[in-house]
């Protein structure tokens, strides 16, 4: 029994000549990586290197995505009290037909008053005007006079310089007065002329 | 041939040393030999290549006890291939200790069958075996152990290891005289 018979020897001989598989990278592959784990390499030519990130993995990934729903949020924040503003005063635009005015929020409004006073006025004589502008939109330009020359009264009281002409020469592009002043309705009437 | 020894040595070290590309080489070196043993325990090529990866890893890992006063690398690489392909079978199977055989009548076959036949068909009938008893006639009829060593190694007594044998060659018989037709 313990003889080896010589159909397996030559079974044996036969089994020694199996074609061998190329697998020789896979299986050092798997190998490789088994022993990075068990026997790390101080090595730094070989083995444990940090590898280069391939893309912009997880971290990238929730960075970007945080960074996008930053800037849409701000973009949004920002865009919202304009478009408000556009709602709420259409009769603004509508008054005082200026361009800088029709497409703006409060910085244009600053950019129309400005353009408005005169050139040498400081930022607390441009706040004024624009008290004027909001009052022009109830739409009674004599009111708006009233009150542009109490403001100016007021902020010439509180050392501005902001002259009464100037305040009105501010709201004058806004509106024309209708004909001429010192005439009423009753000048305008066609009295057929009596023959002497 | 000293050249080719001088190679190995440097190989030797660099994978004492823990030098990946020392441990690759060594790796290339021996994948054939390694996978040709490997392939005898394994019923596919996958098995094969489970069995080669576990058993480099574990050459790696204790080559540091190797000792060339007490015989080649090629000797201390097949033992641990082997060790890790019987380790493969018992996984798949377990080894029973009730069967006993002394004496058997040994079946007769035909050689001329054999030598007709390629190391794959081969390698198919014996795939066929039960692990155990593929284990067994492939210790002893191709690695050239003997009964007591391969129940040394099985952890099986020589009877058991006898009635394995047995059992295989009853079967590669019927096998082969099927072919023979």
């Amino acid at each position: 029994m313990d003889e080896r018979l010589q159909y397996e020897q030559l079974i044996g001989s036969k089994l020694q000549g199996l074609p061998i598989p190329d697998m020789q990278d896979a299986i050092w592959a798997r190998v490789k990586a088994q022993l990075d784990i068990d026997l790390p390499t101080s090595d730094p030519d070989e083995g444990n290197l940090p590898q280069p990130p391939k893309g912009p993995g997880s971290i990238g990934w929730g960075l970007s995505v945080v960074i996008i729903a930053l800037v849409s949020t701000f973009l949004i924040l920002k865009n919202k009290p304009r478009v408000k503003d556009d709602t709420s005063n259409p009769a603004t635009t509508e008054q005082t037909n200026s361009p800088a005015v029709q497409n703006t929020g409060p910085p244009d409004s600053k950019q129309s008053t400005t353009r408005k006073t005169a050139p040498s006025a400081d930022s607390n004589s441009a706040s004024a005007p624009a008290f004027v502008i909001d009052s022009a939109t109830k739409g009674d330009v004599t009111a708006i006079d009233n009150l542009s020359m109490d403001s100016a009264k007021s902020k010439t009281e509180n050392n501005l310089q902001i002259t009464p002409a100037e305040m009105r020469d501010s709201t004058a592009p806004l509106k024309k007065g209708k004909g001429m002043k010192g005439l009423n309705d009753s000048d305008y009437r066609i009295v057929p002329k009596t023959k002497n | 041939m000293l050249a080719v020894e001088e190679n190995i040595q440097e190989m030797l070290q660099g994978s004492l040393a823990n030098k990946r590309k020392a441990q690759e080489a060594l790796f290339r070196h021996f994948y054939g030999f390694a996978m040709s043993i490997a392939l005898r325990y394994s019923r596919d090529e996958m098995d094969a290549a489970d069995i080669v990866s576990h058993a480099f890893v574990k050459i790696f890992k204790s080559i540091h006890s190797f000792d060339s006063s007490k015989g080649s690398l090629h000797a201390w690489i097949k033992k641990i291939v082997v060790n890790e392909g019987l380790d493969h079978i018992k996984s798949r199977t377990r080894f029973s200790e009730n069967v006993e055989l002394e004496t058997v009548p040994e079946p007769h076959v035909n050689n001329s069958i054999i030598e007709q036949m390629g190391a794959e068909e081969i390698m198919e009938i014996v795939k066929k075996l039960p692990p155990a008893t593929h284990a067994v006639f492939v210790l002893y009829a191709v690695e050239g152990y003997n009964h007591r060593e391969i129940a040394e190694r099985l952890k099986i007594s020589e009877g058991t290891s006898k009635w394995h044998l047995s059992e295989a060659r009853k079967y590669l018989q019927e096998q082969l005289t099927q072919i023979n037709g």
